[in-house]
C-alpha cells in the first residue's frame, strides 16, 4: 500500500501539510515539518506532491553511516532509530525525490510513516487528489 | 492609550507585532497589549483599533505620516477551513478616510508561521525598498530593479533573488507606484487586497514588495479537540445547498443570480436586466474556459477557477481568478463576451488595479462621453463606448502610468468626477469616495443597505447580507429579514451581519463558507467559530462575545470616520436621488425603490446610535469597553451623550 497523488485533483491548498504537521508535530502547525510538501509555481497550475516513495532500494538508508534509518513492517515505511540517529543530514542529501526534510530542533530526518496505515493527508484531503492504495490498484486506476 | 504589552498567557495567539520604520530603516518589536489581544482579537480588529490609536486624524493618506498594517488571525495557518486571510489597514487614499482590504492566497498563513500577528509599516523609504522576513530575520532589500515591474514579474523575480520558492510576497504593480488612488496590493495570480487603494499606500511609502518565510510553528491550545472540531466544520461547509455551485464555478455563478433578481446595473445603472447574462455565466466559464479549480491555503471550497483560452482573438491568455467583482464588468460596461475579460483580469492583477473601483470609474467615464458631457478633447481622442472592450483594455495601462486621460480616472470615483465638473457628478455612484458592486440596492435592500453604513465606503464585504435563511427571522423578532426585496427588518439584520463579518475578519478566515455556503443554521455560525477560536488558542469565548467584538471593531472603525466629521448625512450615495427616488425601470424589480431613511432609522437604532444625527453614543461606546473613544469623540463634539 502506498500513497497516490492526482495532480489533477489537487488544488494547491496545502491541507495536507497542515494536517501531517498537526498529528506528527504533538499538536503543532507548521507546514515545514510536514511529511508531505506541495510543490507549485505562480504561473502554472499544476502541483505535483512530495513524499516518501518507499523505494525498493532506499538511498536514505544506504546513505545513513550510524545505520540509524531502516525498513518498518507491513507497509515498507522508512523509521528512524533515534537513539542512533546523529541528525548528520546525509539521508536528507541522498533522497532524490527530496522528500526527507529535517526537523530543526533535533536535525532528524522526517519521513513520511504512512500514519501505519492510516495517512491523515489522505483524510483531509478535500478533492481526493491523495489517495492510499495497493500498488496493484494504483496501476489499474483508468486514463482519463 | 496603549499599544505595547507584554505577552499574554494563551496559547500561540497572539504573536509579535513588527514595527518597521521605513524612514529610518529602522524595525522594533512588541506585543500587542491584553486588552487588545482579549477584546479585538486579531486581523481587522488589530488593525483598525491601531490604526485608531496610532495614526493622526488629519493625516494625509499618501505621506509618511499614515501607516500601513498587514495582520493575520488567530486562526489564519491553522487547520482551521479557509484559514487564509489576512487585513490591510490604513487611511485610505481613494476615500481620505478609515480604510482596510481584506485578502487569501498563502501570503497571510507565512506571515504566521514567521511569528507575527501584524506588521506595521511607517514612514516612507528613500528609495525603491521592499522587505525580506525570515522568521526573526527582518532586513530592507533594495527594489530599484523592481519598480516599474509588474506584480507577477515582481514576485518571480523577488523569489528568485532569495533564492527560494518557498517564500511568500505580496507586491504593488505600476498603479501603486504611481498612487493611482484606487491601486490594490497582489500576491499569486490574483490574490488581491483589492479596496480602499491599500496599494497607493505602499506606494507613497516607496515599499515595492513584502517578502515572507516562515518557518515556525502555530501552537494551539486543545490541537485534538480543535482538530475534532476543525473536521466537523468542513462537513459543515462541504454539505452547505451552494457548496457544489462554488466548488466548481466560483463567484462568477452569482451573475446570472444576481440578474435573476433584476439587480444588475445595466451600462452605469441605466437599465436592470441584462440579456446576455449567459453569455458571461459562471457555466460558461467553467464549460470552456477553466482548466481546473484552485484554492487558498487549507481551503476545501476552492473557488479560484485557473482559465486558458484556447482560441479566437485571446488565444493563449491564462491566469487565474475572475471573481464576481471581475464579471460585472459585464453589465456595467455592456461587454458581452468573456474571454477580453479574462484579459482585463490580467491586466488589472498585473497593473494592481482594483477592479471595482476601475468599473465605477470607467462606466462613468463612458455614460459621460455618450452624454456629451465628456469631448474627444477631455479622453485626448479615446472614443469611449459601451461594449468597446479594445478600448477598455487600453485605459488600464494608461490609468496605471497616470497618461492622457488616465490622470484623470486615476484621481478615483470621488474626485474625477469633480476634475471634470459640467454635471457629470450626477453619474458617478459611490458612498463616502468608493464604488459598492453591481448588485442595485433598490432590487436587493439588503444587500444594498450594506453600502450605505459600511464603514470603508461603498461596500458589498462588509455585511455580505445577500438574504437570510428564514432561522433568522425568528432572532429578529419574527421581522422578514428573509426577504431581500423589503425594507422591514432590514435595518436590524444588517448590524448583526456587519458585526458577524467583522468577527469573521478579524479570526482570519474567508466569509464565504460560514455566509453564503454553510449547512448548519446561519444563527448557530457564531457559537461554532467561537469554539474554534477557544480551542485554538485556550481563550475563553462563546459565540455571543464574539459578535460583541464584532460590534467593538466596527465601533471602532465608526468612530475614526466620526472623528473625520462623518455623520449620517455621508451614509449615503454620492447622488443620493438615483437609488432613493428613481425607479427601477425595468426586469423582474421593476418598480422598486431604496427606502433608505427608513432602513437606516432601525439601523441606527439596533446599534444604538443617535438617530438624527447617525453619532455613537456614550452609553455604546462605554458598553463596548470604548470609553477612552468616547472620551475622544466628545471633546470635538461628535458624540451624543446618552
Amino acid at each position: 500500500m502506498s500513497l497516490h497523488f492526482d495532480s489533477k485533483e489537487c488544488t494547491g491548498c496545502r491541507t495536507c501539510e497542515v494536517a501531517c504537521s498537526l498529528t506528527k508535530s504533538h499538536g503543532k502547525v507548521n507546514p515545514r515539518m510536514a511529511r508531505i510538501t506541495i510543490q507549485g509555481s505562480l504561473r502554472t497550475c499544476v502541483d505535483r506532491a512530495v513524499y516518501c516513495l518507499q523505494c525498493t532500494r532506499p538511498k536514505c538508508i544506504e546513505a545513513c553511516p550510524n545505520n540509524a534509518l531502516y525498513v518498518n513492517g507491513h507497509y515498507h515505511t522508512i523509521k528512524i532509530d533515534q537513539m542512533k540517529c546523529v541528525g548528520c543530514g546525509l539521508c536528507t542529501q541522498a533522497c532524490f525525490v527530496g522528500a526527507v526534510k529535517t526537523d530543526p530542533s533535533t536535525g532528524q530526518p522526517l519521513i513520511c510513516d504512512l500514519c501505519g496505515g492510516k495517512p491523515i493527508c489522505v483524510e483531509w484531503c478535500p478533492t481526493k487528489a491523495l489517495t492510499f492504495q495497493s500498488f496493484s490498484q494504483t496501476r489499474a486506476k483508468p486514463k482519463r | 492609550m496603549s499599544t505595547l504589552g507584554e505577552k499574554s498567557d494563551t496559547v500561540g495567539w497572539p504573536a509579535e507585532v513588527l514595527w518597521l520604520d521605513l524612514s529610518k530603516g529602522k524595525i522594533s518589536r512588541s506585543f500587542p497589549d491584553k486588552d487588545i489581544a482579549e477584546n479585538f482579537l486579531g486581523g481587522r480588529g488589530f488593525g483598525s483599533r491601531m490604526l485608531y490609536d496610532i495614526t493622526e486624524p488629519g493625516a494625509n493618506p499618501l505621506s509618511p505620516e499614515n501607516f500601513l498594517m498587514f495582520s493575520v488571525g488567530p486562526l489564519t495557518g491553522t487547520l482551521a477551513p479557509t484559514s487564509s486571510r489576512f487585513v490591510v489597514t490604513s487611511k485610505s487614499p481613494l476615500t481620505d478616510i478609515f480604510g482596510d482590504s481584506n485578502c487569501g492566497g498563502y501570503f497571510g498563513p507565512e506571515l504566521r508561521f514567521a511569528g507575527y500577528s501584524q506588521l506595521i509599516f511607517g514612514g516612507k523609504a528613500k528609495k525603491p525598498t521592499y522587505v525580506f522576513i525570515d522568521d526573526d530575520h527582518v532586513e530592507f532589500r533594495d527594489a530599484s530593479k523592481f519598480w516599474g515591474m509588474n506584480t507577477w514579474d515582481t514576485q518571480e523575480s523577488i523569489v528568485e533573488e532569495l533564492g527560494d520558492p518557498s517564500v511568500k510576497v505580496v507586491s504593488i504593480g505600476s498603479a501603486g507606484e504611481n498612487l493611482v488612488k484606487y491601486a490594490c496590493i497582489i500576491s499569486g495570480l490574483k490574490s488581491a487586497a483589492g479596496r480602499c487603494g491599500m496599494g497607493a499606500v505602499m506606494g507613497s511609502k516607496m515599499l515595492k514588495a513584502i517578502a515572507v518565510r516562515g518557518s515556525k510553528s502555530v501552537e494551539l491550545g486543545n490541537p485534538d479537540i480543535f482538530e475534532d472540531e476543525c473536521r466537523s466544520l468542513v462537513e459543515i461547509i462541504r454539505n452547505g445547498d451552494n457548496f457544489r455551485l462554488w466548488s466548481e464555478q466560483g463567484t462568477p455563478c452569482l451573475l446570472t443570480l444576481t440578474n435573476e433578481w433584476g439587480a444588475l446595473g445595466v451600462r452605469n445603472y441605466q437599465s436592470n436586466y441584462w440579456k446576455y447574462a449567459e453569455n458571461v455565466s459562471g457555466e460558461k466559464l467553467r464549460k470552456e474556459f477553466t482548466v481546473k479549480m484552485r484554492s487558498c491555503f487549507n481551503c476545501p471550497v476552492h473557488c479560484r477557477n485557473f482559465y486558458v483560452v484556447k482560441k479566437g482573438h485571446f488565444k493563449g491568455v491564462y491566469g487565474e481568478g475572475p471573481e464576481f467583482s471581475l464579471t460585472q464588468a459585464a453589465p456595467l460596461l455592456d461587454i458581452r463576451s468573456l474571454e477580453p475579460l479574462l484579459e482585463l483580469n490580467n491586466l488589472l492583477n498585473q497593473y494592481g488595479i482594483d477592479c471595482v473601483s476601475f468599473y465605477a470609474n470607467m462606466m462613468w467615464a463612458i455614460d459621460c462621453f455618450q452624454r456629451g458631457i465628456l469631448s474627444l478633447k477631455d479622453t485626448g481622442g479615446i472614443e469611449l463606448n459601451w461594449g468597446d472592450y479594445e478600448t477598455v483594455l487600453r485605459m488600464v495601462p494608461l490609468i496605471a502610468h497616470r497618461e492622457g486621460f488616465g490622470k484623470i480616472l486615476a484621481e478615483g470615483e470621488k474626485r474625477a468626477s469633480k476634475i471634470v465638473r459640467k454635471g457629470s457628478e450626477k453619474y458617478i455612484y459611490h458612498v463616502k469616495g468608493m464604488f459598492p458592486v453591481v448588485e442595485d440596492p433598490r432590487a436587493l435592500k439588503s444587500f444594498g443597505a450594506g453600502y450605505y453604513t459600511s464603514t470603508r465606503g461603498g461596500d458589498h464585504l462588509r455585511a455580505l447580507y445577500w438574504s437570510t435563511p428564514k432561522d433568522m427571522d425568528i432572532i429578529f423578532s419574527g421581522q422578514p429579514t428573509s426577504d431581500p426585496r423589503v425594507a422591514e427588518g432590514k435595518g436590524v439584520a444588517l448590524k448583526w451581519y456587519e458585526d458577524f463579518c467583522a468577527a469573521i475578519d478579524a479570526l482570519g478566515v474567508c466569509k464565504f463558507p460560514f455566509i453564503s455556503i454553510r449547512s448548519k443554521p446561519m444563527s448557530q455560525l457564531p457559537d461554532i467559530l467561537a469554539k474554534l477560536v477557544q480551542y485554538a488558542t485556550g481563550f475563553k469565548i462563546e459565540g455571543e462575545r464574539l459578535l460583541k467584538t464584532g460590534e467593538r471593531i466596527y465601533n471602532v472603525e465608526k468612530a475614526y470616520n466620526s472623528r473625520l466629521g462623518l455623520g449620517r448625512q455621508d451614509d449615503d450615495f454620492s447622488n443620493p436621488e438615483k437609488f432613493t427616488k428613481e425607479p427601477i425601470p425595468d426586469g423582474p424589480a421593476k418598480g422598486l425603490i431604496f427606502e433608505r431613511d427608513y432602513i437606516l432609522n432601525d439601523y441606527y437604532k439596533a446599534r444604538g446610535w443617535d438617530v438624527k444625527t447617525g453619532l455613537q453614543t456614550k452609553s455604546k461606546l462605554e458598553e463596548l469597553k470604548l470609553g477612552y473613544i468616547a472620551s475622544d469623540l466628545s471633546a470635538i463634539g461628535r458624540l451624543v451623550e446618552e
